[in-house]
């Protein structure tokens, strides 16, 4: 209870810390609105041409393809919000400033994290909620308030597990120094959540919902939604779900348990 | 207090000798030691100065005993605690300056730093503002609380590191080249803290620094180490009468002849000349030697006075960080 306390309150002073930067940084987060309109403009284009000529793709119509850009989107964005430095982890241990967060009674990733919140990143979500406003008013999708928070709580697992990817693969750095190719290695993963998951083999569907988060980034948020069935039912998604975080957080800990051991730190 | 015990730490670093497919396809490293078999015991109240030249193992040593690195081999235990093993726990007692690492988060005031020390030491407000009113008084860090950390100056900023490391109130203090790369005033404000800072007989505090009026003025032992070894342990109090020279000064009324400077080169010690003066260093193990030489010369009718003087603090670590390192270094 104390320890929960004691990183809300850290939580509080992150939050903080974000709107701070802010301030300071009003033009940059501007740029940024208009850099992921842009990005979802160009999803939803690439999206109207695929469908020029067919009304279904891989059993899609072009509406709900629609709300799965959206939540693509969310996904980049709860990213850029929440775990925005999780894989530059590795810079701490290469350069030795993990050193500073050694030296205070929390658990470094913890405190990085939560000193980097970006809350200020929460106006990138304004192009894709009213994106979501026009597919509900005028491609009059049906969406019900519980099913989309339930869809964003599937998101938010992607996201979460994916940010313990990436600094699972930044511990790394604790065996071979300067790691970059890996840092961009889970960046590329990350472009898993752009496509349908549906274009997927079985097997791979299934592996993106178990030892990988991605399917829940976008897919199975869409499906939720919209109501629909994605390979079992919603409770054997739950468990998946809970299975991908129990999995990572573990895979997570061991990694660093090793890797702290073989840190060298640098510098004098 | 702390117990260090055969503590060992070797480091695996690249070879960089060697051809260059060679190395591309097989990579060759080599294992450095960078502490050496070190043992010391440190009581509750000491100030220590860690001191060695680049190198030497000091910055090694204080990541071990702030569990940042763990040890290859040895043991370590400080306030009780396992500093690696038990970092959490132990950290929370302790508090760590690091010359060329900051504590401080540039976006915010320095009062805002100072609640997330709040959040991650779980201390109370009041804690808070008693601990921030005993350093405003000998700091006056009132007026820094509210500007932004990267609009301080350098000698305001290490105020306020200095706060960030102590605000909990630790009882073991770590200071590693707390100045090195600071200007003047940014000098002056960490050797204000440290000698006006109540730190007691409760508190211990170990420093690495080359400044030596710091090491003259705070330090009551230290520990000398050398390619990664411990070479010296001893008590400042003990140091002049232990190492380095006794200073043997004679003043002449003319230059001293040529065959008054052949017969003390024969002593073997070091000798200055400064016109009608000669300083004669003798080894403070070879004091006898001092009465031999003014026998010697005595009766010399150009010799005016004799006087012998002891080295001053500064000479002593000068010497201790020169000629005495030297010499050890040769021997190992």
């Amino acid at each position: 209870m104390r320890t929960f306390r004691k990183y809300l309150e850290i939580i509080k002073i992150g939050v903080f810390l974000s709107s701070r930067r802010l301030l300071y940084f009003r033009v940059s987060t501007f740029f940024d609105i208009l850099g992921n309109t842009l990005f979802l403009i160009i999803n939803i284009v690439f999206w109207k041409i695929i469908y020029t000529n067919i009304q279904f793709f891989n059993g899609w119509t072009i509406e709900q393809m629609y709300l799965f850009t959206a939540f693509t989107e969310f996904f980049h964005v709860f990213t850029k919000i929440f775990f925005p430095v999780s894989g530059k982890l590795w810079k701490l241990i290469y350069t030795g400033k993990l050193d500073s967060y050694l030296i205070k009674p929390v658990e470094p990733f913890m405190l990085l994290n939560t000193l980097n919140l970006r809350l200020e990143n929460i106006f990138n979500l304004i192009p894709s909620v009213l994106w979501i406003l026009v597919l509900i008013n005028y491609y009059k999708i049906k969406l019900d308030v519980l099913s989309f928070i339930i869809a964003l709580l599937f998101n938010f697992v992607a996201v979460f597990v994916y940010s313990l990817i990436q600094m699972s693969t930044s511990t790394a750095s604790f065996w071979f120094g300067k790691i970059s190719a890996i840092d961009e290695l889970s960046d590329s993963l990350a472009m898993l959540v752009n496509y349908p998951h549906t274009i997927f083999p079985f097997f791979i569907r299934i592996f993106m919902i178990t030892l990988l988060p991605f399917g829940y980034a976008s897919t199975v948020p869409a499906f939720v939604t919209l109501k629909l069935k994605y390979i079992g039912t919603f409770s054997a998604l739950a468990i998946g779900a809970a299975f991908t975080i129990i999995l990572w957080v573990t895979i997570f800990k061991i990694l660093w348990k090793f890797g702290i051991k073989k840190y060298n730190s640098y510098g004098g | 207090m702390i117990k260090v015990e055969k503590l060992t730490r070797n480091y695996k670093i690249p070879n960089n000798k060697g051809n260059f497919f060679v190395r591309l396809f097989n990579s060759r490293y080599k294992t450095i030691t960078a502490l050496n078999n070190v043992s010391f015991t440190i009581s509750k109240g000491e100030k220590v100065a860690v001191l060695g030249l680049n190198g030497s193992g000091k910055s090694t040593l204080f990541k071990i005993l702030t569990g940042i690195i763990s040890p290859s081999s040895g043991s370590c235990k400080c306030l009780d605690y396992d500093p690696f093993n038990e970092r959490k726990k132990y950290v929370k007692n302790i508090g760590v300056l690091f010359g060329q690492k900051t504590l401080l988060i540039p976006e915010l005031s320095v009062y805002d730093c100072l609640k997330l020390y709040k959040a991650v030491y779980e201390l109370k407000q009041k804690d808070i503002d008693y601990r921030l009113k005993i350093f405003d008084k000998h700091f006056g860090v009132e007026k820094l609380l509210h500007r932004i950390v990267r609009t301080l100056s350098l000698g305001e900023r290490m105020k306020a590191e200095i706060l960030m490391a102590t605000i909990h109130d630790p009882l073991l203090f770590f200071f590693d080249e707390p100045t090195i790369g600071l200007d003047v005033q940014a000098k002056n404000a960490f050797k204000d803290f440290l000698l006006n800072y109540p730190f007691g007989s409760e508190k211990t505090v170990l420093i690495t620094t080359h400044d030596i009026s710091v090491i003259k003025e705070f330090a009551t032992r230290i520990l000398l180490l050398n390619n990664g070894k411990l070479v010296l342990d001893i008590k400042t109090k003990y140091l002049k009468d232990k190492f380095g020279f006794k200073k043997l000064v004679i003043d002449f009324k003319r230059e001293p002849t040529k065959s008054i400077m052949e017969n003390i080169k024969t002593f073997g010690c070091p000798i200055e000349k400064n016109k009608n003066k000669l300083i004669i260093k003798v080894p403070v193990n070879e004091k006898e030697k001092i009465e031999t030489i003014k026998k010697k010369i005595v009766t010399d009718e150009s010799i005016i006075s004799f006087k012998v003087e002891n080295m001053d603090y500064e000479e002593t670590i000068n010497w201790l960080m020169g000629e005495f390192y030297a010499d050890v270094q040769k021997i190992s």
